[in-house]
């Protein structure tokens, strides 16, 4: 059953083709069992017609029979009436002539009647040779008619008596006999209506007499046929084959106008909108122009041209709309680049290119510097000004095709296929270039606006290489913003471990722990040394987190705080920490301590609370901040304004990691600034044989003759030592001094002192 | 309208209803006495009759019917009817023709073994059979051929005198083929005694070429042509009344003429347009001439 159920439900529901075969084989099967009920009743009526008329037949025959032995009785009672007739009982002497010519020869009689004789009351023949067969004599019993079969005929032996007229009451005077041909007297006899007279068999032995009576047992007949019911008949089949002519002339009309009227444009029309629904929302199939013969068909193909026309007004809005999302979801509002969605989209799309094939794709990543120092100095309408300089300088700069992404806030980024890395280079070069030559004036930036880009690259067979570009890209970028750096690095392997930092979850985890509770930050300290007496006047206080046995260094710390933007979170915790050692006495008295503050965080209210919560010791330790000129410049008035203070207060300022960055001696001479960190990079530079050292050893001496502390980053060899010593200055911070430890050590005894003092 | 009736017509209508008025007058004086009667022959032939028995004091009537024919053949059927009516014994027998009981015509084709002589005496044989009824003034009516020449005969043989007077009505020789009957009579003579009852069909009175029976058979009627017969009228030794009729077409030709040409005491009386068998109401013609006669006779002869 649920076998049959589910069979069903696969069919269901119907073709109009089944509905109309099905009402087909229905009407026939009506038809059909009524035309076999019609046939039924008319084999009925023929079978009873047939018994009818075999037993009119039969009475028919009874009739004629009876008829033929009373005309014969009737012939024998005029023969017998006649005097010639009786004369012949009275006197045979002319009997044969009698018989033979007044008889026999009258012309009177039928032709079936082949003999007659008389015979005397006693039986005896009147003839002295009867003729044509006729007994001699007859017995009571051959009075009586019978039937006997002679030669191949039939014939009726009839006798009756002949009345003497003298005396009427008497018995007969004898008996007057016929022969007959009993089968020519009744086909003689008259016209049938049942019989067929020519089929009407006798059956008698020869020789055998049969009394007239049973005759009829011995009698087969064919009935004539009934005319009037076979031509009924006939004309019944006639009807019943024309109609059955034209019941399949009319369903086979009815299936064709069932197919071509309702079956065929519904399944085309059914066929039309399969072809819309397979669509899938792609362009919409044309109209269905054909029109349909069925009104209400013509009315639904008409609503479906109407619902499908909107359907597409509705597609082509839809679709506009989709256009304007898209571009919305690709495009950045404030540029009219593409965003961060268009990058990633697109950065699949060359992915999908690239891979496999020794394509070359670069990945540039660019960043607008101290943008958030803009921001907040000039208000965002001026931020939004500077983006869309950087953002047409790029474009103007960029190849014609190559797409400029903002990735957010003051990130941009492009990528290119097929170019090699120094290609590459050189555009990233050409667009620092040309937003360094920008004239960011106009918006009423009086500092120079500067982007750093990273850049990362690989060929297309280096799958997986190429899966790293942003992450690298990314490190590059960072990398080239960092203080001293160029503006554009290209990624290496030296970059991995930033790479990691930033994107390591494991390390991001034990950062923000820090910051959090505070108790994995170290704070290691490195002798800042008198150049002089080589004895540690001071120590930097540098950031450490501990993981274990390792420890995290700065340069993995500040890209993820950098990332997140954390810096004065940071810098409020460096302080506590700086505070509990100073307040622990963990710092020799008499020394002093300089700490980094960021820029971001010098601009922060409860940072510089926090610097002023030193304050307290600076009778006991001189205090020193060191900020980067960065972080100086984007916020110069304000950076002095609360320098100035802090220096009221008591506290010593030192511009860190002079000469990475813009290296403006105007700026410096505005700046509340007591001591000058040279670079690591710009000792370096001293060492070199060009005129870059010439310029580095005149401006440290210009910072000295200002008056300025000026302190020798990265003394590592006795050679800089002595360098640095001789170009003037007076205080010198590097691992030839001593590495940062977890206590304030002394600095190392340098054999250089040792000569001086001799 | 007016309509023309013509005079003879009327006269014929009023002797008619004379006739009948006078009928019904006998009629209510006179007993129904009419019967039908038998006679055996001496051939031992039964011979039949219509008897009627009328008053004595008029003629009894034997009224003998035409060649072939029976009592009741027109038109002594109704002469007898009529004379019956008026109170005349009237026999009318059927001559048996040799036919036991017959009654019936007979057929030309059938085979005759009558003779002419043996209607005589069997005509003779009704005069006795009369004569023994006490009927001794009797009127022989004749018909046709046969009838007539039968009563011709019988008044010529003389024996029988109880027969007072012939009325011939409608007289006509037998018709014969003169060839036919030399031809007989040829045959007759050299083979007779092998052909004696060898059939044979010739012409006779009406038949023509069918009626049967032996030579020696038809010659005995074959005697009686134009001639014999006149000669008959002329020498019959009994009174004898001719009646004819105008219009009879069966008589040959000039034949009224014949016998109104023969010098005797016969009477011929004509009625006027009467056929052969006085049809219509030409049988009251007959009748009344009849029944003149008769009238005649009772007042002149008994």
């Amino acid at each position: 059953m649920k076998y049959l159920i589910q069979k069903f439900g696969k069919v269901w529901p119907f073709t109009i083709k089944f509905y109309a075969l099905s009402f087909i084989i229905l009407m026939s099967l009506i038809f059909g069992v009524l035309g076999w009920s019609m046939q039924y009743k008319l084999d009925k009526i023929r079978a009873d017609a047939l018994e009818h008329n075999n037993q009119a037949a039969t009475d028919e025959l009874r009739y004629v029979i009876n008829r033929l032995t009373d005309s014969i009785k009737q012939r024998a009672q005029s023969i017998s009436n006649q005097d010639e007739t009786r004369q012949q009982f009275f006197n045979r002497d002319y009997y044969h002539y009698w018989r033979d010519n007044r008889i026999l020869g009258s012309g009177l009689l039928p032709g079936f009647l082949k003999a007659v004789e008389l015979y005397s009351a006693q039986g005896l023949a009147l003839a002295e040779r009867t003729i044509g067969g006729m007994p001699k004599q007859i017995s009571g019993k051959e009075k009586n008619n019978y039937v006997a079969y002679e030669k191949g005929n039939y014939y009726l032996f009839a006798f009756y008596p002949v009345s003497a007229i003298e005396d009427h009451l008497s018995s007969s005077r004898g008996f007057i006999g016929f022969k007959l041909d009993i089968l020519s007297a009744l086909k003689d006899e008259q016209h049938y209506s049942f019989i067929n007279i020519n089929e009407l068999k006798l059956s008698l032995k020869d020789g055998e007499q049969l009394p007239l009576d049973d005759i009829y047992s011995r009698m087969t007949f064919k009935l004539i046929p009934n005319t009037e019911s076979m031509a009924l008949a006939a004309s019944i089949e006639r009807f019943q084959r024309q109609t059955l002519f034209t019941m399949i002339v009319l369903y086979f009309l009815f299936y064709m106008m069932l197919s071509s009227v309702l079956s065929a444009p519904l399944a085309r029309l059914s066929l039309h909108i399969d072809t819309l629904r397979k669509g899938k929302g792609g362009l919409l199939a044309q109209n269905y122009t054909r029109s349909l013969p069925v009104a209400e068909l013509e009315k639904v193909r008409i609503s479906l041209n109407d619902y499908q026309n909107k359907l597409e007004e509705m597609h082509h809005s839809l679709s506009e709309k989709n256009d304007e999302l898209w571009q919305l979801a690709h495009h950045d509002p404030l540029t009219g680049i593409y965003n961060r969605r268009g990058f990633e989209e697109d950065w699949k799309h060359v992915l999908s290119v690239a891979s496999g094939h020794r394509l070359g794709v670069a990945l540039l990543f660019f960043d607008c510097d101290h943008f958030k120092a803009i921001n907040d100095t000039y208000g965002h309408p001026t931020g939004d000004q500077v983006i869309q300089a950087i953002t047409h300088a790029l474009q103007e700069t960029l190849r014609h095709g190559d797409r400029l992404y903002r990735l957010g806030g003051d990130e941009f980024a492009t990528m290119f296929l097929d170019v090699d890395s120094s290609l590459a280079l050189n555009t990233a070069e050409r667009c620092i270039d040309a937003i360094s030559n920008y004239d960011f004036s106009k918006f009423g930036i009086k500092e120079p606006v500067r982007i750093s880009a990273g850049m990362s690259y690989a060929v297309g067979t280096e799958i997986e290489q190429l899966n790293r570009l942003p992450k690298q890209a990314d490190a590059a970028m960072y990398h080239a913003k960092r203080p001293g750096k160029h503006k554009i690095a290209v990624f290496d392997s030296s970059m991995s471990n930033d790479t990691a930092v930033i994107f390591s979850n494991s390390i991001n985890s034990l950062v923000f722990n820090a910051m959090a509770n505070g108790e994995s930050i170290e704070m290691h300290y490195q002798p800042i040394t008198n150049l002089e007496t080589g004895e540690a006047v001071y120590y930097e206080a540098l950031l450490r987190i501990r993981d274990g046995d390792n420890l995290i260094m700065p340069s993995t710390i500040f890209p993820i705080i950098q990332d997140r933007r954390m810096e004065a979170e940071l810098d409020i915790v460096v302080l506590g920490k700086v505070a509990k050692d100073l307040e622990t006495g963990k710092i020799p008295p008499g020394k002093g301590i300089t700490f980094n503050v960021s820029g971001p965080g010098l601009l922060d209210p409860i940072v510089i609370a926090s610097i002023n919560s030193l304050a307290v010791y600076l009778k006991q330790y001189t205090l020193i901040i060191e900020v980067t000129e960065t972080a100086l410049i984007t916020q110069l008035h304000l950076a002095s304004t609360i320098l100035n203070k802090l220096r009221q207060t008591g506290f010593r300022i030192a511009l860190d990691d002079f000469g990475s960055g813009y290296s403006s001696l105007s700026y410096l001479s505005n700046m509340p600034v007591d001591c000058v960190k040279f670079d690591v990079s710009l000792i370096r530079q001293l060492f070199e044989d060009n005129k870059q050292s010439i310029i580095i050893e005149n401006l440290a001496s210009m910072v000295i003759k200002a008056g300025y502390d000026l302190v020798a980053e990265g003394v590592e060899t006795e050679a800089i030592l002595q360098r640095v010593v001789q170009l003037g200055f007076k205080r010198g911070q590097g691992f030839l001094f001593g590495r940062p430890e977890k206590k304030c050590m002394n600095s190392a005894k340098l054999p250089y002192y040792n000569n001086i003092k001799t | 309208m007016e309509t023309a009736i013509n005079p003879g017509v009327l006269r014929r209508i009023r002797r008619a209803l004379l006739f009948t008025t006078t009928t019904c007058l006998f009629l209510n004086s006179l007993p129904a006495l009419a019967e039908q009667v038998e006679t055996k022959l001496p051939n031992g032939v039964i011979a039949t009759a219509n008897f009627h028995s009328g008053v004595n004091s008029v003629p009894a009537v034997i009224t003998l019917h035409g060649f072939l024919q029976t009592q009741h053949s027109p038109p002594m059927s109704s002469l007898a009817s009529n004379l019956s009516s008026r109170g005349y014994t009237v026999l009318s027998p059927t001559m048996s023709l040799n036919i036991n009981h017959r009654s019936q015509s007979m057929a030309c084709e059938a085979v005759h073994t009558h003779t002419m002589e043996s209607e005589v005496d069997e005509l003779s044989y009704w005069v006795s059979w009369l004569n023994t009824k006490g009927y001794k003034n009797i009127v022989l009516v004749g018909f046709s051929s046969t009838g007539n020449i039968a009563a011709l005969l019988l008044g010529a043989r003389n024996t029988q005198s109880s027969v007072k007077h012939i009325i011939l009505t409608s007289l006509n020789p037998v018709f014969l083929d003169t060839a036919e009957r030399q031809q007989m009579r040829a045959s007759l003579n050299s083979k007779q005694n092998k052909t004696a009852k060898r059939l044979e069909r010739v012409s006779l009175g009406y038949c023509k070429k069918n009626y049967t029976t032996t030579a020696n058979n038809y010659l005995s009627y074959a005697s009686y042509d134009n001639n014999k017969v006149l000669e008959l009228v002329r020498d019959n030794p009994v009174p004898t009344e001719i009646i004819l009729g105008t219009a009879d077409t069966i008589m040959p030709d000039n034949w009224i003429a014949k016998i109104t040409g023969i010098n005797t005491q016969n009477h011929v009386t004509l009625i006027k347009n009467a056929t052969h068998f006085f049809d219509d109401t030409h049988e009251f013609d007959l009748a009344e001439a009849v029944e003149n006669t008769l009238k005649n006779i009772s007042i002149n002869h008994l």
